[in-house]
């Protein structure tokens, strides 16, 4: 995969994301399916690893996985409703 | 318990503000079909839900709702940013603006409040689950329409139709939900006893002596 920069990072983190979103909620009234059971577990995979990339180079998506030095930066990253520019 | 995530479900970057179509979109937020009312409906069905397939369709699609809570009310805050005195008299949002400023409240687009009296709780997995599937075809009708309204924004187009997506997906796993109850009661009368209430229903684990 190609290096992505903070934008396209975030969307494919989203994108990864929505897919659990959808096979967890196909998974609850099929929980024996072979084909969901695969899919969400290639998913789990793509977006453990997109989550993790995007705290560790741009900031916490969680406020369990803040790195806090000095100074507590949770609050400084734009919020979701701030739109691309977050002023 | 939940964990928020800095982050949409679905992306919202509207670049110019339209206070009337903010007005009709409030809807799903705080309207009778909306999103608050979904999610307030869901997550309170799911105590009294006696089946686990179905309790985890309840909580899953109950947060789900949340998320779209949030993105409901992030098209209403970027739509009413940063409005000129001008624009909140010309659109008609001066109404609003009088008792909220720009501030996000859930009310219909007819400016009635959020209610709980428009979701129902019923303690009867049948009842409850039949009204989620119609729930579910309101809020796509209420999306239809607001589509109608805003064809000429993509950048509130795109969400939208994504939410009005979703409530037909949600349909089907509320139907599947359905299917699943209906399975485990008796053909000749689905409704001889409330499995969530009546002492006559069985116990759903096989290894119960109570059975």
């Amino acid at each position: 995969m190609n290096k992505m920069n903070k934008n396209e990072l975030f969307d494919y983190l989203n994108e990864v994301s929505f897919m659990l979103d959808d096979i967890t909620l196909y998974l609850n009234t099929h929980p024996d399916c072979p084909d969901g059971i695969d899919a969400y577990n290639h998913y789990k995979k793509l977006r453990e690893k997109a989550l993790n990339d995007y705290t560790c180079n741009y900031g916490p998506i969680s406020r369990y996985d803040v790195d806090v030095n000095n100074y507590w930066d949770w609050v400084n990253k734009p919020w979701p409703w701030e739109g691309e520019c977050g002023c | 318990m939940w964990v928020y995530e800095k982050r949409l479900q679905c992306p919202v970057n509207i670049k110019e503000t339209n206070a009337k179509l903010a007005q009709a979109i409030i809807s799903q937020y705080g309207g009778p079909d909306g999103e608050m009312g979904a999610s307030m409906r869901y997550l309170s069905q799911r105590y009294s839900m006696p089946y686990k397939e179905c309790m985890a369709t309840l909580n899953d699609i109950g947060t789900e709702e949340l998320g779209h809570l949030e993105i409901v009310g992030t098209i209403i805050y970027q739509l009413t940013k940063n409005l000129s005195m001008e624009e909140i008299k010309a659109s008609g949002f001066d109404k609003y603006y009088i008792d909220h400023t720009t501030g996000i409240w859930p009310q219909a687009a007819g400016g009635v409040p959020f209610n709980a009296c428009e979701f129902q709780s019923k303690g009867d997995p049948l009842t409850d689950l039949y009204e989620d599937l119609a729930a579910e075809q309101k809020a796509r009708s209420t999306y239809d329409n607001i589509l109608r309204l805003c064809k000429d924004y993509p950048d509130v187009y795109e969400p939208i139709k994504f939410l009005r997506a979703r409530e037909i997906v949600h349909f089907q796993r509320f139907g599947e939900s359905i299917r699943l109850i209906l399975d485990k009661l008796d053909s000749k009368n689905f409704y001889a006893f409330n499995p969530a209430f009546d002492k006559a229903a069985p116990c759903l684990d096989k290894n119960c002596k109570m059975n």
